[in-house]
Protein backbone atom coordinates (compact mmCIF):
# COMPACT_ATOMS: atom_id res chain seq x y z
CA UNK A 1 0.00 0.00 0.00
CA UNK A 2 2.79 2.35 0.76
CA UNK A 3 4.41 1.51 -2.52
CA UNK A 4 1.19 2.32 -4.28
CA UNK A 5 0.83 5.57 -2.35
CA UNK A 6 4.35 6.55 -3.31
CA UNK A 7 3.67 5.52 -6.91
CA UNK A 8 0.49 7.61 -7.01
CA UNK A 9 2.29 10.50 -5.35
CA UNK A 10 4.89 10.43 -8.08
CA UNK A 11 2.42 9.98 -10.90
CA UNK A 12 0.34 12.96 -9.80
CA UNK A 13 3.36 15.23 -10.13
CA UNK A 14 4.05 17.20 -13.25
CA UNK A 15 7.07 16.40 -15.28
CA UNK A 16 9.50 18.59 -13.35
CA UNK A 17 8.11 17.37 -10.09
CA UNK A 18 8.60 13.81 -11.18
CA UNK A 19 12.21 14.43 -12.04
CA UNK A 20 12.86 16.00 -8.65
CA UNK A 21 11.18 13.20 -6.79
CA UNK A 22 13.04 10.61 -8.84
CA UNK A 23 16.39 12.22 -8.08
CA UNK A 24 15.52 12.44 -4.38
CA UNK A 25 14.53 8.75 -4.26
CA UNK A 26 17.73 7.73 -6.01
CA UNK A 27 19.89 9.75 -3.57
CA UNK A 28 18.16 8.25 -0.58
CA UNK A 29 18.61 4.77 -2.04
CA UNK A 30 22.21 5.47 -2.94
CA UNK A 31 21.80 4.71 -6.66
CA UNK A 32 22.70 6.73 -9.67
CA UNK A 33 19.85 8.61 -11.20
CA UNK A 34 19.45 7.74 -14.79
CA UNK A 35 17.90 9.90 -17.35
CA UNK A 36 14.47 8.69 -18.05
CA UNK A 37 14.22 7.48 -21.60
CA UNK A 38 12.10 9.58 -23.82
CA UNK A 39 8.65 8.13 -24.13
CA UNK A 40 8.07 6.29 -27.36
CA UNK A 41 5.41 7.56 -29.61
CA UNK A 42 2.73 5.24 -30.74
CA UNK A 43 3.76 5.78 -34.35
CA UNK A 44 7.32 4.74 -33.63
CA UNK A 45 6.09 1.66 -31.82
CA UNK A 46 3.90 0.83 -34.76
CA UNK A 47 6.80 1.00 -37.24
CA UNK A 48 9.03 -1.04 -35.02
CA UNK A 49 6.47 -3.77 -35.12
CA UNK A 50 5.58 -3.42 -38.76
CA UNK A 51 9.03 -3.38 -40.35
CA UNK A 52 10.10 -6.84 -39.20
CA UNK A 53 6.70 -8.23 -40.02
CA UNK A 54 6.73 -6.72 -43.49
CA UNK A 55 10.24 -7.92 -44.11
CA UNK A 56 9.27 -11.43 -43.16
CA UNK A 57 6.27 -11.32 -45.49
CA UNK A 58 8.32 -10.04 -48.39
CA UNK A 59 10.90 -12.77 -47.94
CA UNK A 60 8.20 -15.41 -47.82
CA UNK A 61 6.56 -14.09 -50.97
CA UNK A 62 9.89 -13.95 -52.75
CA UNK A 63 10.31 -17.63 -52.04
CA UNK A 64 6.78 -18.80 -52.59
CA UNK A 65 5.73 -16.88 -55.68
CA UNK A 66 8.37 -18.11 -58.11
CA UNK A 67 7.73 -21.66 -57.01
CA UNK A 68 3.99 -21.33 -57.26
CA UNK A 69 3.85 -19.41 -60.51
CA UNK A 70 7.12 -20.26 -62.19
CA UNK A 71 5.67 -22.95 -64.39
CA UNK A 72 2.75 -20.83 -65.36
CA UNK A 73 5.02 -18.07 -66.58
CA UNK A 74 7.11 -20.31 -68.90
CA UNK A 75 5.88 -23.87 -69.33
CA UNK A 76 8.40 -24.57 -72.09
CA UNK A 77 11.80 -23.20 -71.24
CA UNK A 78 14.44 -23.23 -73.95
CA UNK A 79 16.41 -26.41 -74.31
CA UNK A 80 19.82 -26.90 -75.85
CA UNK A 81 20.44 -30.24 -77.51
CA UNK A 82 23.55 -31.97 -78.77
CA UNK A 83 23.80 -33.54 -82.18
CA UNK A 84 25.37 -36.59 -80.54
CA UNK A 85 22.00 -37.20 -78.88
CA UNK A 86 20.04 -37.23 -82.13
CA UNK A 87 19.18 -40.14 -84.39
CA UNK A 88 17.71 -39.84 -87.86
CA UNK A 89 14.32 -41.28 -88.72
CA UNK A 90 12.93 -41.20 -92.25
CA UNK A 91 9.39 -39.94 -92.64
CA UNK A 92 7.01 -41.11 -95.35
CA UNK A 93 5.23 -37.78 -95.47
CA UNK A 94 6.21 -34.30 -96.49
CA UNK A 95 6.37 -31.39 -94.08
CA UNK A 96 3.06 -30.18 -95.47
CA UNK A 97 1.42 -33.54 -94.83
CA UNK A 98 3.07 -33.90 -91.43
CA UNK A 99 1.76 -30.50 -90.36
CA UNK A 100 -1.73 -31.34 -91.57
CA UNK A 101 -1.78 -34.75 -89.87
CA UNK A 102 -0.55 -33.33 -86.58
CA UNK A 103 -2.62 -30.16 -86.54
CA UNK A 104 0.42 -27.93 -86.69
CA UNK A 105 0.90 -24.66 -88.51
CA UNK A 106 4.17 -25.02 -90.40
CA UNK A 107 5.73 -23.27 -93.36
CA UNK A 108 7.13 -25.27 -96.25
CA UNK A 109 8.60 -24.85 -99.71
CA UNK A 110 5.68 -25.53 -102.00
CA UNK A 111 7.47 -27.38 -104.76
CA UNK A 112 5.70 -30.68 -104.13
CA UNK A 113 3.76 -30.61 -107.41
CA UNK A 114 6.91 -30.11 -109.44
CA UNK A 115 9.36 -31.93 -107.20
CA UNK A 116 11.53 -34.60 -108.68
CA UNK A 117 12.47 -35.83 -105.23
CA UNK A 118 11.42 -35.17 -101.68
CA UNK A 119 13.18 -36.56 -98.62
CA UNK A 120 11.78 -35.79 -95.19
CA UNK A 121 13.37 -36.87 -91.94
CA UNK A 122 12.97 -36.28 -88.26
CA UNK A 123 15.86 -36.13 -85.86
CA UNK A 124 14.76 -37.52 -82.52
CA UNK A 125 16.19 -37.93 -79.07
CA UNK A 126 18.08 -41.23 -79.09
CA UNK A 127 16.66 -41.99 -75.64
CA UNK A 128 13.09 -41.02 -76.49
CA UNK A 129 11.92 -41.44 -80.07
CA UNK A 130 8.80 -39.39 -79.38
CA UNK A 131 10.96 -36.37 -78.62
CA UNK A 132 11.56 -34.67 -81.95
CA UNK A 133 14.55 -32.36 -81.98
CA UNK A 134 14.02 -31.07 -85.50
CA UNK A 135 12.57 -31.92 -88.89
CA UNK A 136 14.56 -31.87 -92.11
CA UNK A 137 13.31 -31.83 -95.67
CA UNK A 138 15.12 -31.87 -98.99
CA UNK A 139 13.15 -30.97 -102.09
CA UNK A 140 14.49 -31.08 -105.62
CA UNK A 141 12.64 -28.84 -108.04
CA UNK A 142 12.07 -30.91 -111.18
CA UNK A 143 11.78 -27.82 -113.35
CA UNK A 144 14.79 -25.81 -112.22
CA UNK A 145 17.01 -28.45 -110.67
CA UNK A 146 17.22 -26.39 -107.50
CA UNK A 147 17.62 -28.41 -104.33
CA UNK A 148 16.53 -26.80 -101.09
CA UNK A 149 16.95 -28.05 -97.55
CA UNK A 150 14.69 -26.89 -94.72
CA UNK A 151 15.38 -27.61 -91.07
CA UNK A 152 12.54 -26.87 -88.65
CA UNK A 153 12.90 -26.42 -84.89
CA UNK A 154 10.24 -25.53 -82.37
CA UNK A 155 10.96 -22.12 -80.92
CA UNK A 156 12.29 -23.52 -77.64
CA UNK A 157 14.78 -25.99 -79.07
CA UNK A 158 18.35 -25.31 -80.12
CA UNK A 159 21.00 -27.68 -81.45
CA UNK A 160 24.75 -27.27 -81.11
CA UNK A 161 25.56 -27.86 -84.76
CA UNK A 162 23.15 -25.13 -85.84
CA UNK A 163 24.72 -22.49 -83.64
CA UNK A 164 26.91 -21.32 -86.46
CA UNK A 165 23.83 -20.51 -88.56
CA UNK A 166 22.40 -18.39 -85.75
CA UNK A 167 25.64 -16.51 -85.30
CA UNK A 168 26.02 -15.25 -88.86
CA UNK A 169 25.23 -11.72 -90.00
CA UNK A 170 22.17 -11.64 -92.25
CA UNK A 171 20.36 -9.21 -94.46
CA UNK A 172 16.83 -8.58 -93.23
CA UNK A 173 13.40 -7.69 -94.48
CA UNK A 174 9.79 -7.96 -93.37
CA UNK A 175 7.21 -9.68 -95.53
CA UNK A 176 3.57 -9.99 -94.42
CA UNK A 177 4.69 -9.06 -90.92
CA UNK A 178 7.15 -11.94 -90.89
CA UNK A 179 10.80 -11.17 -90.26
CA UNK A 180 13.02 -12.68 -92.95
CA UNK A 181 16.78 -13.08 -92.76
CA UNK A 182 19.02 -14.31 -95.54
CA UNK A 183 22.63 -14.53 -96.62
CA UNK A 184 24.39 -15.37 -99.87
CA UNK A 185 27.56 -17.35 -99.14
CA UNK A 186 30.21 -18.95 -101.23
CA UNK A 187 28.88 -22.49 -101.14
CA UNK A 188 25.22 -21.90 -100.41
CA UNK A 189 22.48 -19.40 -99.75
CA UNK A 190 20.95 -19.31 -96.30
CA UNK A 191 17.63 -18.15 -94.98
CA UNK A 192 16.09 -17.91 -91.52
CA UNK A 193 12.44 -17.43 -90.59
CA UNK A 194 10.83 -17.35 -87.16
CA UNK A 195 7.10 -17.82 -87.50
CA UNK A 196 4.57 -18.99 -84.96
CA UNK A 197 5.91 -21.86 -82.91
CA UNK A 198 8.83 -22.67 -85.19
CA UNK A 199 12.18 -21.56 -86.51
CA UNK A 200 13.15 -22.41 -90.06
CA UNK A 201 16.64 -22.74 -91.52
CA UNK A 202 16.76 -22.81 -95.30
CA UNK A 203 19.84 -23.86 -97.26
CA UNK A 204 20.16 -23.93 -101.04
CA UNK A 205 23.15 -24.10 -103.38
CA UNK A 206 23.32 -22.04 -106.57
CA UNK A 207 19.59 -21.41 -106.79
CA UNK A 208 17.96 -20.20 -109.98
CA UNK A 209 15.68 -17.96 -107.96
CA UNK A 210 16.74 -15.77 -105.09
CA UNK A 211 16.73 -17.07 -101.56
CA UNK A 212 14.45 -14.17 -100.64
CA UNK A 213 11.92 -15.34 -103.19
CA UNK A 214 12.00 -18.80 -101.67
CA UNK A 215 11.52 -17.41 -98.16
CA UNK A 216 8.58 -15.29 -99.26
CA UNK A 217 7.08 -18.33 -100.91
CA UNK A 218 7.30 -20.15 -97.61
CA UNK A 219 5.52 -17.34 -95.80
CA UNK A 220 2.79 -17.51 -98.43
CA UNK A 221 2.07 -21.09 -97.39
CA UNK A 222 1.03 -19.92 -93.95
CA UNK A 223 -2.58 -20.65 -93.13
CA UNK A 224 -4.38 -17.33 -93.10
CA UNK B 1 78.82 -84.90 -85.68
CA UNK B 2 80.16 -81.85 -84.00
CA UNK B 3 81.22 -80.50 -87.35
CA UNK B 4 77.73 -81.15 -88.75
CA UNK B 5 76.16 -79.31 -85.87
CA UNK B 6 78.44 -76.36 -86.43
CA UNK B 7 77.71 -76.47 -90.14
CA UNK B 8 73.95 -76.34 -89.53
CA UNK B 9 74.05 -73.81 -86.73
CA UNK B 10 74.89 -70.83 -88.88
CA UNK B 11 72.22 -71.40 -91.54
CA UNK B 12 69.65 -72.05 -88.87
CA UNK B 13 70.62 -68.87 -87.12
CA UNK B 14 70.38 -66.95 -90.36
CA UNK B 15 67.02 -68.51 -91.16
CA UNK B 16 65.72 -67.55 -87.75
CA UNK B 17 66.85 -64.01 -88.25
CA UNK B 18 65.17 -63.89 -91.66
CA UNK B 19 61.95 -65.20 -90.21
CA UNK B 20 61.96 -62.56 -87.54
CA UNK B 21 62.47 -59.85 -90.12
CA UNK B 22 59.81 -61.25 -92.47
CA UNK B 23 57.21 -61.74 -89.79
CA UNK B 24 56.48 -58.43 -88.18
CA UNK B 25 53.12 -57.52 -86.79
CA UNK B 26 51.21 -55.31 -89.23
CA UNK B 27 52.00 -51.73 -88.39
CA UNK B 28 49.12 -50.26 -86.43
CA UNK B 29 47.11 -48.00 -88.72
CA UNK B 30 44.90 -45.07 -87.88
CA UNK B 31 41.20 -45.90 -87.77
CA UNK B 32 38.55 -43.66 -89.27
CA UNK B 33 35.23 -43.87 -87.49
CA UNK B 34 32.12 -41.94 -86.47
CA UNK B 35 32.68 -38.32 -85.64
CA UNK B 36 30.48 -35.50 -84.47
CA UNK B 37 30.55 -31.88 -85.42
CA UNK B 38 31.45 -29.96 -82.32
CA UNK B 39 30.14 -26.48 -81.60
CA UNK B 40 32.19 -23.82 -83.28
CA UNK B 41 34.97 -21.88 -81.74
CA UNK B 42 35.26 -18.15 -82.14
CA UNK B 43 35.05 -16.85 -85.69
CA UNK B 44 37.99 -15.37 -87.50
CA UNK B 45 37.57 -12.11 -89.36
CA UNK B 46 39.91 -11.22 -92.20
CA UNK B 47 39.79 -7.57 -93.20
CA UNK B 48 41.14 -6.52 -96.54
CA UNK B 49 41.14 -3.74 -99.08
CA UNK B 50 41.09 -6.15 -101.99
CA UNK B 51 40.58 -9.83 -102.45
CA UNK B 52 41.10 -12.36 -105.22
CA UNK B 53 39.10 -15.53 -104.91
CA UNK B 54 39.19 -18.60 -107.14
CA UNK B 55 36.34 -20.99 -106.39
CA UNK B 56 35.90 -24.07 -108.57
CA UNK B 57 34.10 -27.37 -108.25
CA UNK B 58 33.48 -30.45 -110.30
CA UNK B 59 30.51 -30.42 -112.64
CA UNK B 60 27.37 -30.78 -110.58
CA UNK B 61 29.31 -30.80 -107.34
CA UNK B 62 29.36 -34.05 -105.41
CA UNK B 63 26.78 -36.42 -103.99
CA UNK B 64 25.92 -35.72 -100.37
CA UNK B 65 25.29 -39.06 -98.71
CA UNK B 66 25.14 -39.78 -95.01
CA UNK B 67 25.42 -42.75 -92.75
CA UNK B 68 22.44 -45.08 -92.79
CA UNK B 69 20.72 -46.67 -89.83
CA UNK B 70 22.42 -49.64 -88.30
CA UNK B 71 25.90 -48.94 -89.62
CA UNK B 72 28.35 -47.61 -87.11
CA UNK B 73 31.65 -45.92 -87.86
CA UNK B 74 30.77 -45.79 -91.55
CA UNK B 75 32.52 -42.65 -92.74
CA UNK B 76 34.69 -44.79 -95.05
CA UNK B 77 31.74 -46.53 -96.74
CA UNK B 78 29.84 -43.24 -96.99
CA UNK B 79 32.78 -41.47 -98.63
CA UNK B 80 33.29 -44.47 -100.90
CA UNK B 81 29.63 -44.40 -101.91
CA UNK B 82 29.87 -40.68 -102.68
CA UNK B 83 32.83 -41.40 -104.95
CA UNK B 84 30.92 -44.19 -106.65
CA UNK B 85 27.91 -41.91 -106.99
CA UNK B 86 30.07 -39.15 -108.40
CA UNK B 87 31.59 -41.33 -111.09
CA UNK B 88 28.29 -43.06 -111.88
CA UNK B 89 27.59 -40.02 -114.06
CA UNK B 90 30.57 -40.90 -116.24
CA UNK B 91 30.80 -44.67 -115.92
CA UNK B 92 27.41 -46.23 -116.33
CA UNK B 93 26.02 -48.70 -113.90
CA UNK B 94 28.54 -48.08 -111.18
CA UNK B 95 25.38 -47.97 -109.12
CA UNK B 96 23.27 -50.71 -110.65
CA UNK B 97 19.94 -49.70 -112.15
CA UNK B 98 20.17 -46.06 -111.16
CA UNK B 99 21.46 -42.76 -112.39
CA UNK B 100 23.07 -40.85 -109.58
CA UNK B 101 22.38 -37.48 -111.18
CA UNK B 102 19.60 -35.50 -112.82
CA UNK B 103 20.27 -35.35 -116.57
CA UNK B 104 18.61 -31.96 -116.99
CA UNK B 105 20.78 -30.12 -114.48
CA UNK B 106 23.71 -32.45 -113.96
CA UNK B 107 23.24 -32.12 -110.21
CA UNK B 108 23.47 -35.18 -108.05
CA UNK B 109 20.42 -36.88 -106.66
CA UNK B 110 19.61 -37.20 -102.98
CA UNK B 111 20.67 -40.53 -101.49
CA UNK B 112 18.26 -43.35 -102.15
CA UNK B 113 17.23 -46.08 -99.73
CA UNK B 114 16.85 -48.35 -102.75
CA UNK B 115 20.05 -47.63 -104.62
CA UNK B 116 22.68 -45.85 -102.55
CA UNK B 117 22.03 -47.63 -99.27
CA UNK B 118 23.00 -51.01 -100.77
CA UNK B 119 26.21 -49.47 -102.09
CA UNK B 120 27.07 -48.19 -98.62
CA UNK B 121 26.33 -51.60 -97.13
CA UNK B 122 28.43 -53.34 -99.77
CA UNK B 123 31.34 -51.02 -99.11
CA UNK B 124 30.84 -51.45 -95.38
CA UNK B 125 31.62 -55.13 -95.91
CA UNK B 126 34.35 -54.84 -98.52
CA UNK B 127 36.16 -52.21 -96.43
CA UNK B 128 36.07 -54.55 -93.43
CA UNK B 129 34.48 -51.87 -91.32
CA UNK B 130 34.72 -52.53 -87.58
CA UNK B 131 36.48 -55.86 -88.22
CA UNK B 132 39.96 -55.31 -86.82
CA UNK B 133 38.97 -52.27 -84.78
CA UNK B 134 36.47 -49.42 -84.94
CA UNK B 135 35.86 -47.95 -88.37
CA UNK B 136 38.27 -48.53 -91.24
CA UNK B 137 41.94 -48.19 -91.90
CA UNK B 138 43.23 -46.31 -94.91
CA UNK B 139 44.28 -49.49 -96.66
CA UNK B 140 40.99 -51.28 -96.00
CA UNK B 141 39.07 -48.25 -97.23
CA UNK B 142 41.00 -47.98 -100.48
CA UNK B 143 41.04 -51.73 -101.08
CA UNK B 144 37.35 -52.06 -100.35
CA UNK B 145 36.48 -49.24 -102.74
CA UNK B 146 38.70 -50.76 -105.38
CA UNK B 147 37.05 -54.12 -104.90
CA UNK B 148 33.61 -52.60 -105.46
CA UNK B 149 34.67 -50.65 -108.55
CA UNK B 150 36.35 -53.73 -110.00
CA UNK B 151 33.18 -55.71 -109.40
CA UNK B 152 31.34 -53.20 -111.58
CA UNK B 153 33.78 -53.81 -114.42
CA UNK B 154 36.03 -50.80 -114.00
CA UNK B 155 39.55 -50.19 -112.76
CA UNK B 156 40.76 -47.58 -110.33
CA UNK B 157 44.04 -46.12 -109.21
CA UNK B 158 44.83 -43.66 -106.46
CA UNK B 159 47.15 -40.73 -107.03
CA UNK B 160 48.53 -39.15 -103.87
CA UNK B 161 48.47 -35.36 -103.57
CA UNK B 162 50.74 -35.39 -100.53
CA UNK B 163 54.40 -34.87 -101.35
CA UNK B 164 56.41 -35.46 -98.23
CA UNK B 165 55.10 -32.91 -95.77
CA UNK B 166 53.31 -30.73 -98.31
CA UNK B 167 49.99 -30.89 -100.10
CA UNK B 168 50.21 -30.53 -103.86
CA UNK B 169 47.46 -27.94 -104.21
CA UNK B 170 48.19 -27.61 -107.90
CA UNK B 171 47.38 -31.27 -108.37
CA UNK B 172 44.14 -30.75 -106.46
CA UNK B 173 43.17 -27.89 -108.75
CA UNK B 174 43.98 -29.95 -111.82
CA UNK B 175 41.89 -32.83 -110.52
CA UNK B 176 38.90 -30.52 -110.09
CA UNK B 177 39.28 -29.10 -113.56
CA UNK B 178 39.50 -32.66 -114.89
CA UNK B 179 36.31 -33.54 -113.00
CA UNK B 180 37.92 -35.89 -110.53
CA UNK B 181 37.38 -36.17 -106.81
CA UNK B 182 39.85 -36.60 -103.99
CA UNK B 183 39.46 -38.91 -101.01
CA UNK B 184 40.77 -37.28 -97.85
CA UNK B 185 41.93 -39.15 -94.78
CA UNK B 186 41.78 -36.39 -92.25
CA UNK B 187 42.92 -36.02 -88.70
CA UNK B 188 40.74 -34.28 -86.15
CA UNK B 189 40.54 -30.76 -87.41
CA UNK B 190 38.21 -27.91 -88.31
CA UNK B 191 36.10 -27.45 -91.38
CA UNK B 192 34.83 -24.05 -92.30
CA UNK B 193 31.93 -22.01 -93.50
CA UNK B 194 33.06 -18.78 -95.17
CA UNK B 195 30.98 -15.64 -95.53
CA UNK B 196 32.01 -12.72 -97.69
CA UNK B 197 30.91 -9.47 -96.06
CA UNK B 198 32.32 -6.98 -98.54
CA UNK B 199 35.34 -5.60 -96.75
CA UNK B 200 36.01 -8.68 -94.68
CA UNK B 201 35.47 -12.41 -94.62
CA UNK B 202 34.00 -14.32 -91.70
CA UNK B 203 35.62 -17.72 -91.26
CA UNK B 204 33.40 -19.91 -89.07
CA UNK B 205 34.99 -23.15 -87.86
CA UNK B 206 33.26 -26.40 -86.98
CA UNK B 207 35.37 -29.01 -85.30
CA UNK B 208 35.48 -32.61 -86.43
CA UNK B 209 36.36 -34.42 -83.27
CA UNK B 210 38.18 -37.44 -84.71
CA UNK B 211 39.73 -39.11 -87.73
CA UNK B 212 37.35 -38.77 -90.64
CA UNK B 213 37.18 -39.55 -94.36
CA UNK B 214 35.71 -36.96 -96.73
CA UNK B 215 35.49 -36.33 -100.46
CA UNK B 216 37.02 -33.24 -102.01
CA UNK B 217 35.23 -32.03 -105.12
CA UNK B 218 36.60 -28.55 -105.59
CA UNK B 219 38.94 -25.91 -104.33
CA UNK B 220 39.01 -22.32 -103.15
CA UNK B 221 42.06 -20.11 -103.21
CA UNK B 222 41.76 -16.73 -101.49
CA UNK B 223 44.35 -13.96 -101.73
CA UNK B 224 43.93 -11.04 -99.35
CA UNK B 225 45.43 -7.60 -99.90
CA UNK B 226 45.78 -4.53 -97.74
CA UNK B 227 47.68 -1.26 -98.14
CA UNK B 228 50.94 -3.18 -97.90
CA UNK B 229 49.99 -5.63 -100.61
CA UNK B 230 49.32 -9.37 -100.43
CA UNK B 231 49.30 -10.31 -96.78
CA UNK B 232 47.61 -13.67 -96.74
CA UNK B 233 46.72 -16.59 -99.01
CA UNK B 234 44.39 -19.39 -97.90
CA UNK B 235 43.91 -22.69 -99.64
CA UNK B 236 40.83 -24.82 -99.21
CA UNK B 237 39.29 -27.90 -100.69
CA UNK B 238 35.52 -28.00 -101.05
CA UNK B 239 34.42 -31.19 -99.36
CA UNK B 240 31.35 -33.33 -98.99
CA UNK B 241 31.50 -34.11 -95.31
CA UNK B 242 29.21 -37.14 -95.17
CA UNK B 243 27.79 -35.66 -91.97
CA UNK B 244 24.48 -34.33 -93.25
CA UNK B 245 22.62 -31.35 -91.91
CA UNK B 246 23.56 -28.60 -91.29
CA UNK B 247 26.98 -28.90 -92.87
CA UNK B 248 26.88 -31.46 -95.67
CA UNK B 249 29.48 -29.44 -97.59
CA UNK B 250 32.22 -27.28 -96.19
CA UNK B 251 35.62 -25.77 -96.77
CA UNK B 252 38.59 -27.89 -95.72
CA UNK B 253 41.72 -25.85 -95.13
CA UNK B 254 44.70 -27.41 -96.84
CA UNK B 255 47.26 -28.26 -94.22
CA UNK B 256 49.57 -31.27 -94.43
CA UNK B 257 49.47 -31.50 -90.65
CA UNK B 258 45.74 -32.19 -90.84
CA UNK B 259 45.93 -34.90 -93.47
CA UNK B 260 47.17 -38.44 -93.08
CA UNK B 261 46.62 -39.08 -96.78
CA UNK B 262 44.78 -37.73 -99.80
CA UNK B 263 44.33 -39.38 -103.18
CA UNK B 264 42.85 -38.38 -106.50
CA UNK B 265 40.53 -41.22 -107.48
CA UNK B 266 40.99 -42.17 -111.13
CA UNK B 267 38.48 -44.61 -112.56
CA UNK B 268 38.76 -46.11 -116.03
Amino acid sequence: MKERDVHNLIERQDEEGKKALYARVCSELGIEAKAKPAPRSKRALLWRALVPALSFCIICLAIILPVAFGNRVDPNPNRYCLSADCVEVSLDVSIKEYASQNGKSMLYVDWYDIAEDVKTKSYVNKNDSSDIIFLDEYILNGETGDAVRISIFDKHTYLDTFDFLDNKTYEEDVYKNVHLRWKVEMQQNLGLISYGDYRYYVQISEPSESIVSILKGMVDTAVQ
Amino acid sequence: MKKLKKFLAVPMLLASMLLCVAWTPEAEQDRYADVQLISPYANEYIYYTRKEGDLQSTAGGCPQYTVIDGLENACGPVAGAEIVGFYDKYFSNLIPGWDSYYPASGKYRFPSDTYTAPVIRSLYTSMRTNVDDVGVSESDCLNGLKSYINSRGYSVNYESVLSGSTVNFGACKTATKNNKVIILFSRATNIYSISEEGSYDTIMPMSIGGLHIMVGYGYYEAKYYNASGLFRTDYYLQVSTGLGSPLPIAMYKVNPNDLNAAYIVNIA
